[in-house]
């Protein structure tokens, strides 16, 4: 049994674990420590990671899942919490595999800026994979949690987190193992994805298109080869890649100078938010040790140049920007289920929690940036004699009208004692445990009626759903841990030899004998049913094309053309 | 107990940060879930919360200090503050450009500053605070209003 910290990224994912103390990805997809949180549903069954985006068509691929968490969206009929427990359950297993343990409990990561629906969505999304949920934290602050252990760092440092969706901006306080969070604040909208779309836009105008002319497939392809142009401007100047559109060719160039004039655009946002933070934690920048900086897009040199020159502050880079927040996740997992009590979480509320008023104005109860856990009650009373119901709406955000802000729930105290207006005295308890999940009760004093509810996501999954998808779940999930990672490990080889069979025309040259002979050997050991020579052919076959899987996959794109039919 | 006896601090609006802060470190290692020696109530670390966010905070703190000492800071009626509320009012309406907006903005940010400075003189002479935190929290709920919200809509 093995607990794990999980970063679920909105791109891209990480699992890893502790080991001799240190944290450590685990390779799951064809021998790399990232996956690309991308899932295809074929006919021939769930497909995950960068295979899902070799063969990915708009008629089956489901990408940027995470932007959605929260909602009621649906992705050919199902929910975001059902495709995210898809990413999730592949992780699981395959590290099962890779490690031959079972895992049971998980450290998940979110963005600090995460609403309450959405982290309620992701803990759901947890149950449905089989994950037992240890604690969700926040990205920024496992971040912290992986540099300040590694540094053995003491003092005030910032994150800096721009990952592929979401932007999020800590100010945490590192004192001998405690990690504090002073304030944080983000964008759940705003990250690599933004700047790949305005990339396309601005290839796409170069030939006169707008960009609302392209179907979805269109442009999920089309967003990609942005990618691709974007990544390869690392080692030059100027980067070109074909889009094939309406079956014509066309040559996207992206270009060192565009590319920065895009990139300012987003970036000045972040500083933004960041002087906000600074603001709120009653900080300034001169009295910090330094800006760590973490998330797929501070590659970028651009973004670390203007984080130094805006703050005027070191900036650390030194904790791989992609791994540290799942490694973060890991120590905590570790921490928890250990009770070691080196270190210490105290992280806050991102967003106001309050309930509307008369008038549609919030009465904010919990104030962003307040420690968790916390609990706060407020009295209410009726406005009218005899009033022996009162209706709450708990809303979640900055605005003064809760109309701005986001419904979290609604519910109604009911069967109060009918009195004369303002005799009632009816208490509101809001809660928020170390996890972020806000709880509310209300009872009414004078004759101890009490209602607690749930604060569940005004959208997104009812409970009927849940429990009904959780059954499901249930009994998909094989009883036995280590015949079900048997059947698992078969269902992946078997198909992965169909893969390759399929794509032996495209394997360079250099590796075509050395995989043959390797899907000989897997397909060999899946005739004999032996499990252990199945995994250890199945692993040399991955950690071979990893050595040449990203590379096709950014040719195939350029080829790519996805016919009328493929849409349908 | 109080917030500053829970932080243990003498009662008074000047207050030391970094006491407070080993104090609150010094009792979160004690009191956090996660520490769990004893099975803590929720409701003390929620109150070591709440206590470490007023006392840490200039205007919250001013409030507090003045409720404690028994003066509703709600109840005072201040005729000196009325003619510059409403100058300022006035000021606010007649602006049409965003240089003008961004000069009042710094205006009050400097009247903030300087009403926080004027409370630490005063924490001998409530009736003068209170007057001064009256016109404070008037110009905070004035900029909450003016400054966009680095957020935006959630």
């Amino acid at each position: 049994m093995l607990m794990v910290g999980i970063d679920l990224g909105t791109t891209a994912s990480v699992i890893a674990f502790m080991q001799h103390g240190m944290p450590r990805s685990i390779a799951v997809d064809v021998g790399k420590n990232t996956t690309p949180s991308v899932v295809n549903y074929e006919d021939s069954g769930i497909v995950v990671g960068r295979e899902a985006i070799y063969r990915m068509n708009p008629s089956h691929s489901v990408f940027d899942v995470k932007r959605f968490m929260g909602t009621n969206r649906k992705f050919f009929g199902r929910s975001p919490e059902e495709v995210s427990a898809d990413i999730l359950s592949y992780l699981k297993k395959s590290a099962e595999i890779t490690l031959r343990t079972s895992i049971d409990a998980a450290v998940i990561t979110v963005p600090a800026h995460f609403s309450d629906a959405q982290r309620v969505a992701t803990k759901r999304a947890a149950s449905i994979a089989g994950l037992k949920v240890l604690r969700l934290i926040n990205e920024p602050t496992a971040a912290a949690l992986a540099f300040g252990l590694d540094k053995k760092a003491n003092g005030i440092y910032a994150v800096y987190d721009l990952g592929g969706g979401t932007f999020d901006f800590s100010i945490l306080r590192l004192d001998n193992g405690i990690f504090q969070v002073l304030a944080t604040g983000g964008d759940n909208y705003l990250g690599g994805n933004d700047l790949d779309e305005s990339i396309l836009m601005y290839n796409l105008s170069s030939y006169g298109i707008d960009i609302s002319q392209l179907n979805d497939g269109e442009k999920m392809l089309g967003r990609l080869v942005a990618k691709s142009l974007k990544e390869s401007l690392g080692n030059q100047k100027e980067a070109k890649k074909n889009y094939i559109y309406k079956n014509q060719n066309y040559e996207f160039m992206l270009s060192d100078v565009v590319m920065r004039n895009i990139a300012q655009i987003y970036l000045n946002r972040t500083l933004k938010i960041a002087d906000q933070v600074f603001l709120d934690a009653g900080i300034i920048p001169e009295n910090i040790a330094g800006i760590i900086t973490v998330g797929g897009m501070t590659k970028m040199p651009i973004i670390k140049e203007s984080v130094r020159h805006h703050f005027r502050v070191n900036v650390m880079d030194e904790v791989n920007p992609e791994e540290a927040v799942a490694h973060g996740a890991a120590i905590h997992a570790d921490s928890i289920a250990f009770k070691k009590k080196n270190t210490l979480l105290i992280d806050v509320v991102p967003l106001t929690l309050g309930i509307e008023t008369l008038g549609g104005n919030v009465d904010k109860i919990i104030h962003r940036n307040t420690a968790i856990p916390i609990l706060q009650r407020r009295e209410y009373t009726t406005h009218k004699n005899g009033q022996d119901g009162i209706k709450f709406h708990v809303v979640q955000g900055e605005r003064p009208l809760a109309k701005d802000c986001r419904s979290l729930a609604k519910f109604e105290l009911t069967n109060i004692p009918k009195m004369s207006a303002g005799a009632p005295r009816v208490v509101v308890e809001f809660s928020v445990d170390v996890n972020g999940i806000l709880s509310v009760k209300a009872s009414e004093k004078t004759t101890g009626i009490a209602q607690s509810v749930l604060v569940e996501p005004s959208s997104g999954l009812s409970d009927e759903d849940m429990v009904a998808i959780l059954e499901n779940a249930a009994k998909n999930r094989e009883s036995d841990a280590l015949e079900a990672a048997h059947v698992f490990l078969k269902v992946e080889s078997e198909r992965m030899l169909n893969f390759w069979e399929s794509q032996m025309n495209e394997i360079p040259q250099e590796h075509k004998k050395l995989v043959r002979s390797e899907m000989d050997l897997l397909k060999n050991s899946l005739e004999l049913e032996d499990f252990h020579q199945m995994a250890q052919h199945k692993k040399n076959i991955e950690d071979i094309s990893g050595q040449f899987l990203d590379e096709i996959i950014s040719e195939r794109l350029s080829r790519k053309v996805i016919n009328k039919r493929e849409l349908a | 107990m109080n917030y500053f006896e829970i932080l243990e601090i003498p009662l008074s609006y000047e207050i030391d940060e970094q006491r407070i802060t080993e104090v609150y470190l010094k009792k979160q290692r004690i009191l956090h879930p996660d520490m769990g020696e004893k099975s803590s109530d929720d409701l003390d670390i929620s109150l070591l919360n709440e206590a470490y966010r007023v006392l840490r905070n200039p205007i919250l703190r001013a409030e507090y200090f003045l409720k404690l000492q028994g003066i509703d800071p709600d109840a005072i009626v201040i005729s000196e503050s009325a003619s510059e509320i409403l100058s300022l009012r006035e000021q606010y309406e007649s602006i049409n450009s965003e240089v003008e907006i961004e000069k009042f903005t710094k205006h009050l940010l400097e009247r903030k500053g300087d009403l926080i400075d004027s409370l630490y003189k005063l924490e001998n002479n409530l009736e003068e605070f209170n007057k001064k935190f009256t016109m404070l929290r008037f110009i905070v709920s004035f900029l909450d209003r003016i400054m966009p919200d680095a957020y935006g809509g959630n």
